[in-house]
């Protein structure tokens, strides 16, 4: 049967779930009778990606949405949309979501258990919820997890709510295979990653992430198509000849090995090419810094600021003071030390990173290597400038930049490090044309009292204590992302996580770790052991049907909505850089008994006594700060704080938010309403972070003395107590992640092939699947479309492997990896690295009472592991390329 | 590897449509001609009769696939078609065998014996001579219907009209030739006259075949690809065993028996055979059909 | 129009663009992407062509139309009287690029739900038993609108214009990337031009 047939099949098959859902069309809401015969428009904000900032039209006839498109005249978009925008009618109209708030009859819980639901009021569903809650509250407050993810990214009320609860363990289903923040943290004192300048790069080099047409992000996709007709060279250094790669030159390699890639092509500039951006070197990161034998700064005893060289004077001084010249290399003795430039260091540590090195590992040819790297250099233009708005910027045209798929293993945050290396080789940090962090715009990549850029966001250290504070254990991996994974073992394995106190509730809004995370039959187990789930829930997801309560909640179009727009994560040109905006969505009416996310929050807080006053929802909501716009978002700044002692509604805390927000000119929602957004341009020149520390005014730390500091006191701090990290036995596994200078280390899967598991599982987020908003597998629209699809809900691997192996193109394969195991049609594809096996998207798993489509194809994610080994230690992401092997179904065991 | 598939717009309605036509079009003429020359007249008026009934019950069936059937009368209300469409140009084609065919078969029966004009009459022949033509190109014309469609290399082709055609006849004969064994009158003669002339088209066919199979091979990759779709075991048996090869041996072998009743079963046989191999012949070519790929 | 298969990187908005556009039913569709593998590893990279309706200066559909539904109107857009069409399916097979459609039931996309309002108000207008194809928008066309699948893309890979004035936006492309047209060689002279990729 091949995929078309097997749609069909599901088609016909939701037929049989008829029952559960009623007769779907005659229990949607009738239409207002005054909206017969009345088109209107509203404005709209896409939610079917984490983006979630595509203006658009909904237009309506006869009180039904007629389509969802593209707002021609708003930024970001502008008329453009990707086919989840396009199809989101299809989310709304949807006889599988949870129309009616439901409580659990029947105890046995899991995902083909049927939990015997009885649809109950509102009121009902929000005492049992809040009675449930309150028991729990009363025990330990830090017992709730309170789970986000991509399902529901419009709540403004999560946050708030968690701390008023007093809970600790606020944590995303979605971040754990994307840890992909600490280095710009770190270097560039930004978030969530660094991106690439599309105004003007020239030679991009991109691992492990998209620039836009993988997963067919709107505004990336604008950007990459423009730089690409323009010309820039684009290499996409993957296991899979991508979207991105069919438009520039794939180099294939070997999944999981993207750090030896890195370091070999660091070293051919270190060792073979040696032009780099020196002025950059000695005036704008820590490389000339003086470094001891224990690999300390060395510092002078006066103001005990780290030191340089200066070679006119020969001698060592504070590297704040004068210089005549700066000593990028030397080896010199200071207060009766042999001190070594940390520049010297990482050239000494990457000597033996030869391309034939990595070779053995990449499967890369050496060549290739040094050509990259020689082009790289070459494009990047040293020494030139540019003039922005008046102001003159070094200009370096090149950009290379790394993401999930390279830092998601053991020794990832090193690779994304050592890219961070390769880029400040050539000075095109936060410049134009160069590699750019993505968030916050303005002066915040001053110098701490050591010169090196303040470490923000996630590269800030949460603090160390004994026992654990948080469930999520960041007491050990104080740069950790989000972390259901780790949550999941503090459920299962609460002692072996020093966990001081149990878990015993679960309140999802919009998280699913379950089909998004790793080993799925062992979140359910976890789930099986919490004495009380809750879900705020949009349809019958794996959460949910394990939930004790469903408070159901509206689907995208019709939540209302202010948000402020942020940077997108692909790249940046000039049609949004330097753009302010906040925008809306008006919702259309609603078609069941579901509310807002939001109104259920307050409702909830409200019952357990925790919405008003000091300490409750709307103190903490007046405190919040929006995570990376910061003062640039929308939060309740001023006069326009709420009255702790009332109750709002949405629309007048949205009001408040917006007469506050410092572009708005005194604008409020009545407003907002006239053309959908409030838009403010600030010049092109503050867009780049130099332009507000520039020379020497902050220097990149190359040498990364945080990280040591942060792995020396972790070492400090479990000796103390005696332990480990949870479940690990040799804490080195861990503190080796730690070290000032990145060097070689081996994931987790790299010695599979000893076992037998030959080849490595790789996944990527397609056109038809961002990351699960609005359950865009159960879509049928765009099931339509990805059924047809050659490289979706199959497995893919290269023609020679699949000889090799004997196996033929179509027939069923298990692809089993030592954590899981999962079945699937197999497709030959030329487009995969022989050691590939891919498997795109986030298909697959589901409940008895899901959408069928949301079951069908293969799961990747159920061959990762929730096993704390297979982490990168520092940012405690999960391998997203487990070792694997692939046999013929008929011959499973 | 991309899956072979071949069209699925058109299906068992049209393919049963396409094998009357063809039977039809071949029985009429091959009674006209007996009728003309005076032989086996018996035998023949009925055939003249059956001709034009096997083409209407084929055209009842094309009414059936119709998606609105309810439209079809704009077939004959829009003369400008006429022009460019082998459709319009077959619907008038068969309109004009079934009234005229029919016309000129009437006669010879009792019931309509008051018509005034029989089958020796001037008008009676005049009527013949157009339904002849007319039934030679309904047999043709399916050929043509699929063989102007570029996108389907099986079908575009000229050398499929003649291979329907010449099934046309086969088929057409064998009718004939059914339609004959309950006639003592025919005698063992008749059947073998019958037999050979089958026996010369079943070769004829044979070359068409090949000639067809091998002009569409080498018309392109496509082309090439719906050969190998064609050429299944279901083609094998039923088309080119049992259509062809098995009622030329009957025929050759029936051509030495005497016995009347050998003859006859034998014959029968064959005919029947003859009659599934085209109908087979029509549901593998159409259902083969690969689309061109665009890009 | 003119697609640019050097920008188009195969995502598939204008095809459900398209669909949310008209309400076609499951199976229908006016639009679709063609993606397929170029070259053999390493070399190798994925391919993708978009195919609306060409709008055919000699449309194949129109030629064997028995009942003159399919008609050219005097911009040059192919089009479908729905209320001349009697379903025989001709032009389906006869269109070279695979650009029709024959609604033989009207499915709806959830089943044995029953249709959504969105499909009962869309899918007024449709009837079974027709051929239906691509109109390139002809209504949004006539309120000074490109068709959806033009707006929608995020690649900017799509240029709609008028061909017959050589100033056009898409004349020049044309002239300047070189943009060839789908099997010319079946004479029907498409109004449909790819810029290879």
């Amino acid at each position: 049967m091949g995929k078309k047939e097997l749609y069909g099949r599901i088609v016909k098959e939701m037929g049989a779930l008829r029952p559960l859902f009623g007769e779907a069309p005659n229990r949607w809401k009738k239409v207002d009778p005054s909206s017969i015969g009345e088109k209107k428009t509203l404005f709209g904000l896409c939610r079917a990606c984490m983006q979630g900032d595509c203006a658009t039209l909904v237009h309506m006839e006869d009180g039904i949405v007629v389509r969802v498109e593209g707002n021609p005249d708003a930024p970001p978009n502008w008329g453009t949309l990707c086919p989840k925008g396009n199809a989101e009618i299809m989310a709304l109209y949807n006889p599988y979501r949870i129309k009616t708030p439901m409580i659990r009859t029947n105890p046995e819980k899991g995902l083909d258990v049927d939990p015997m639901w009885k649809e109950v009021t509102w009121d009902e569903a929000l005492d049992y919820a809040a009675e449930g809650l309150r028991k729990i509250r009363e025990k330990d407050p830090r017992g709730l997890i309170i789970c986000k993810g991509w399902g529901q990214r419009d709540t403004i009320m999560r946050k708030p709510f968690g701390q008023a609860f007093g809970t600790p363990n606020e944590t995303g289903s979605h971040g754990a295979l994307c840890t992909v923040h600490f280095p710009t943290g770190l270097v560039q004192s930004g978030h969530p990653v660094a991106i690439v300048d599309l105004e003007y790069c020239q030679y991009h080099i991109t691992l492990g992430r998209s620039l836009g047409p993988n997963f067919s992000s709107v505004p990336g996709m604008r950007r990459f198509a423009r730089a690409i007709a323009r010309g820039m060279k684009l290499i996409v250094v993957d296991p899979r000849s991508s979207y991105e790669a069919s438009k520039g030159e794939w180099v294939p390699i070997r999944p999981g090995t993207d750090l030896a890639f890195l370091l070999s092509m660091a070293h051919v500039m270190l060792h073979e090419i040696k032009v780099f951006d020196v002025w950059f070197l000695k005036n704008r990161t820590n490389a000339p810094y003086l470094i001891d034998e224990k690999g300390e700064y060395i510092r002078d005893p006066e103001t005990k600021k780290p030191m340089m060289w200066d070679t006119v004077e020969n001698r060592a001084k504070p590297y704040n003071g004068e210089f005549k010249d700066i000593a990028l290399s030397g080896t010199y003795n200071i207060q009766g030390m042999l001190c070594k430039t940390a520049f010297d260091l990482i050239k000494e540590e990457f000597e033996k990173y030869t391309p034939e090195w990595a070779e053995k590992i990449t499967t890369v040819p050496p060549e290739t290597v040094r050509r990259l790297a020689r082009e790289f250099v070459e494009h990047a233009r040293i020494g030139s400038t540019i003039e922005i708005d008046g102001f003159t910027f070094p200009f370096r045209p090149v950009s290379l930049n790394v993401e999930r798929n390279v830092t998601n293993r053991r020794g990832g945050t090193y690779a994304d490090l050592v890219g961070k290396i390769i880029n400040m080789l050539v000075g095109n940090i936060e410049v134009p044309g160069g590699c750019l962090s993505c968030g916050f715009r303005g002066p915040i990549m001053g110098p701490t009292d050591e010169g090196t850029t303040t470490p923000r966001y996630e590269a800030v250290p949460r603090p160390f204590t004994f026992p654990p504070e948080h469930a999520t254990l960041q007491e050990f991996y104080p740069h950790q992302h989000t972390a259901p994974h780790l949550v999941l073992n503090a459920i299962l394995y609460p002692e072996k996580c020093y966990l001081p106190y149990r878990v015993e509730g679960w309140l999802s809004v919009g998280g699913n770790p379950i089909r998004q995370n790793a080993q799925p039959e062992k979140y359910v187990e976890g789930f099986k052991k919490l004495s009380f789930v809750v879900s705020i829930a949009f349809h019958m997801d794996e959460p949910a049907i394990l939930s004790d309560v469903l408070l159901p909640e509206h689907s995208a179009l019709e939540r209302l909505r202010v948000a402020s727009f942020h940077v997108q994560h692909q790249s940046i040109d000039n049609e949004v850089s330097g753009l302010k905006m906040i925008q809306l969505r008006e919702p259309v009416p609603t078609l069941f008994n579901t509310r807002n996310a939001d109104d259920i929050f307050m409702d909830l807080a409200e019952r357990l006594g925790i919405l008003y006053g000091e300490g409750g929802l709307y103190d903490y909501l007046n405190q919040d700060e929006d995570f990376v716009e910061k003062s640039d978002g929308l939060s309740l700044n001023g006069e326009w704080k709420l009255d702790l002692n009332r109750r709002y509604t949405l629309e007048e805390i949205f009001d408040r938010q917006i007469k506050g927000w410092p572009y708005s000119g005194g604008k409020g929602l009545k407003e907002l309403r006239e053309k959908g957004y409030i838009e403010y341009w600030k010049p092109k020149k503050e867009f780049y972070l130099y332009y507000y520390f520039p020379d020497n005014k902050t220097r990149h730390p190359m040498y990364f003395m945080e990280l040591k500091r942060v792995g020396d006191r972790l070492r400090t701090n479990l000796l103390e107590h005696n332990i480990s990290f949870p479940m690990i036995e040799d804490m080195d596994y861990v503190l080796n992640l730690y070290r000032p200078i990145p060097h070689w280390v081996e994931s987790s899967e790299f010695r599979g092939p000893e076992e037998g598991y030959d080849l490595w599982a790789i996944n990527w987020k397609t056109p038809y699947f961002a990351c699960d908003s609005s359950n865009l597998t159960g879509n049928p629209w765009l099931a339509e479309v990805y059924t047809k699809d050659p490289w979706e809900s199959v497995i893919l691997i290269n023609p020679a492997t699949a000889l090799r192996k004997g196996l033929k193109d179509g027939q069923m394969v298990v692809v089993e990896s030592r954590y899981g195991r999962i079945e699937g049609r197999l497709k030959v594809s030329e487009l995969f690295h022989p050691d590939a096996v891919g498997i795109g998207g986030g298909y697959g798993l589901g409940t008895c009472q899901s959408n069928p489509l949301n079951r069908m194809g293969p799961n990747f994610n159920a061959l990762l592991s929730i096993d704390p080994i297979t982490y990168d230690g520092v940012s405690a992401g999960q391998d997203t390329a487990p070792a694997v092997r692939v046999y013929g179904k008929e011959e499973a065991r | 590897m991309e899956r072979i598939e071949g069209q699925k717009e058109w299906g068992w309605l049209i393919v049963l449509y396409v094998f009357l036509a063809g039977m039809g079009g071949g029985s009429f003429l091959f009674s006209f001609i007996m009728l003309f020359i005076d032989r086996y007249s018996e035998v023949a008026r009925i055939g003249a009769f059956v001709g034009p009934l096997l083409v209407l019950i084929g055209s009842a069936l094309l009414l059936i696939d119709l998606g609105s059937a309810k439209r079809a009368y704009l077939l004959f209300t829009t003369p400008s078609t006429v022009l460019s469409s082998w459709m319009v140009r077959g619907a008038w084609i068969i309109t004009a065998f079934i009234i005229l065919g029919t016309a000129y078969a009437l006669p010879s029966f009792e019931t309509f014996e008051g018509l005034p004009w029989n089958q020796k009459s001037g008008f009676g022949l005049g009527l013949g001579v157009v339904a002849a033509i007319s039934g030679l190109t309904v047999a043709i014309y399916p050929g043509f219907l699929l063989g102007i469609i570029k996108s389907i290399p099986l079908w575009n082709t000229s050398a499929l009209p003649p291979l329907f055609f010449l099934s046309g006849l086969d088929t057409g004969l064998a009718v004939i030739v059914l339609i004959a064994l309950p006639f003592p009158s025919i005698g063992v003669e008749g059947l073998h006259l019958l037999g050979a002339i089958e026996a010369g088209l079943i070769v004829f066919m044979l070359v068409a075949l090949s000639a067809y199979i091998e002009i569409v091979r080498k018309a392109g990759a496509t082309a090439a690809l719906s050969i190998r779709l064609l050429l299944n075991p279901f083609f094998i048996g039923f088309v080119l065993l049992g259509g062809l090869l098995m009622p030329l041996f009957v025929f050759i072998w029936g051509a030495y028996v005497k016995d009347p009743k050998v003859v006859s079963l034998l014959h029968g046989m064959a005919s029947v055979l003859i009659l599934a191999g085209g109908l087979a012949l029509r549901w593998s070519v159409i259902r083969s059909g690969v689309r061109i790929k665009v890009r | 129009m003119v697609i640019d298969l050097k920008r188009c990187a195969g995502c598939n908005s204008c095809t459900i663009a398209c669909k949310a556009e008209k309400g076609t039913p499951p199976g229908v569709g006016y639009h679709r992407v063609e993606k397929y593998e170029v070259g053999r590893y390493p070399a190798a990279r994925m391919g993708f062509r978009p195919i609306p309706c060409m709008h055919c200066k000699e449309p194949a559909c129109l030629e064997v139309c028995p009942t003159g539904a399919t008609y050219k109107r005097y911009d040059g857009l192919v089009l479908v009287d729905h209320n001349r069409c009697m379903g025989c399916r001709y032009c389906v097979l006869a269109c070279p690029y695979g650009a029709r459609h024959f609604i033989r039931r009207i499915e709806n996309y959830y089943g044995h739900f029953g249709r959504t309002p969105y499909e009962i108000l869309k899918q007024k207008n449709l009837d079974e038993g027709i051929a239906v194809k691509c109109d390139f928008c002809v209504e949004r066309l006539e309120r000074g609108r490109l068709p959806a699948c033009v707006e929608t893309c995020p690649a900017q890979a799509r240029y709609f214009g008028d061909l017959d004035d050589p100033k056009s936006e898409v004349s020049n492309l044309i002239a300047k990337e070189h943009a060839r047209k789908l099997k010319e060689e079946f004479g029907t002279e498409p109004s449909v031009y790819y810029i290879e990729g």
